[in-house]
């Protein structure tokens, strides 16, 4: 198919489905005036419940707990895939060669190198809180792991591409993930031998407001959190390193 | 209820719908994978922003219950956001998934044009 067909298909059926979709929102609540009666019910319970302040993250690791399950393991096969694709570029790359000190030879000054190395412990910090205080401010293992993850990068910038594989050891991170998505199952599956159903809330509540509160909200929200964040260090990690063996086998 | 006014109370659908549609049209047009990665992110923003557009709630808060707003006060909706997060996360790991592929086709097959990729034929 050529791209002009291609154009035509696509117009007129682009029209057809946004004229579809147009009349259909004409179904749907009007803008600010939604209100499911399972919201409601959530609202109106869940602290009194689960002890905790942030409805969202009450939803993701109690009520919806299942559900997360599912996500977290869609993240895990996710960053494994792309393990699975470098894993199997690498036997075709060229031995990877020692990388050369060429960042300070890429003329960068002082400032440049060190605002990075100041900005990852601020980034790691963010991270940690939003991460730590999930059911009680904006955040949660999702939110901080995301940040916190992201810090690597910050390594990369500063110090270069030599000082991240030293100071990173990948398969530490691997193993850090795997364990955070095993530690939510393994939640579950404690709850299912102790209270009879999978995810259930076993462990005291704690009083509301307080920095470990909400039972096992807390520990799915770490063990989320742990995954989370290795995930992204480990993704950060391959992909930059592909930058180098690509700048090699080029060069 | 004059029909503009009307009218506005369906306009973030319609962007959402729009950013479908206007994602859709670029992943088509796509001469370059990378190109149709960040199409295909488009076309899934469409749906954060139709999620967000039905949880708004009028005249209430965030659902994060604090001193200003006490447990059980009015709030958007909860559910909603809840999906959201875990999607974008998930979203940006998948962009990635499709990256690596991107990296390893072009070790392949020398090119990452969708439109002169052909099937493997060696």
């Amino acid at each position: 198919m050529n791209l002009r067909v291609r154009t035509w298909v696509y117009v007129t059926s682009a029209v057809v489905v946004f004229g579809v979709l147009l009349y259909a929102s004409g179904g749907l609540p009007p803008f600010g005036s939604f209100s499911g009666a399972y919201t409601d019910y959530i609202l109106r319970v869940a602290t009194v419940e689960r002890s905790v302040l942030n409805m969202p993250t009450a939803i993701n690791f109690d009520y919806r707990g299942f559900d997360t399950l599912g996500e977290e393991f869609i993240f895990f096969a996710s960053v494994s895939g792309v393990l699975l694709l470098f894993r199997a570029l690498k036997t075709k790359a060229v031995r990877y060669p020692e990388p050369m000190e060429s960042e300070r030879s890429r003329g960068q000054t002082g400032a440049i190198r060190l605002f990075p190395v100041g900005l990852l412990g601020f980034t790691a910090a963010l991270g940690m809180d939003l991460g730590a205080h999930g059911q009680l401010t904006p955040g949660g293992g999702f939110q901080g792991g995301a940040i916190f993850g992201s810090a690597i990068a910050c390594v990369y910038l500063g110090l270069g591409l030599l000082a991240l594989t030293k100071l990173t050891h990948r398969s530490t991170f691997d193993m850090l993930e795997a364990f955070g998505a095993f530690s939510f199952a393994a939640l579950g599956g404690a709850a299912l031998l102790i209270a009879g159903s999978f995810l259930q809330n076993v462990m005291p509540l704690g009083q509301t407001g307080a920095t470990v509160s909400g039972g096992t909200i807390y520990f799915l929200s770490c063990a989320v959190f742990v995954e989370i964040a290795c995930g992204f260090a480990v993704l950060m990690i391959v992909f930059l390193r592909q930058t180098r063996e690509t700048q090699e086998d080029e060069g | 209820m004059t029909a503009l006014s009307q009218w506005t109370l369906f306009f973030p659908y319609a962007v959402a719908f729009w950013l479908f549609v206007v994602g859709c049209f670029g992943i088509t047009q796509s001469r370059n994978l990378i190109h149709t990665i960040l199409c295909l992110t488009v076309v899934q923003s469409s749906t954060y922003m139709l999620l967000m557009s039905v949880d708004f709630h009028a005249k209430s808060g965030a659902p994060i219950f604090g001193s200003t707003n006490p447990p059980g006060s009015p709030s958007v909706d909860p559910i909603l956001h809840a999906l959201t997060l875990t999607d974008i996360v998930v979203g940006a790991t998948v962009s990635a998934l499709m990256l690596a592929l991107t990296v390893q086709i072009h070790r392949r097959r020398g090119t990452i044009d969708p439109q002169r990729l052909r099937p493997m034929s060696d």
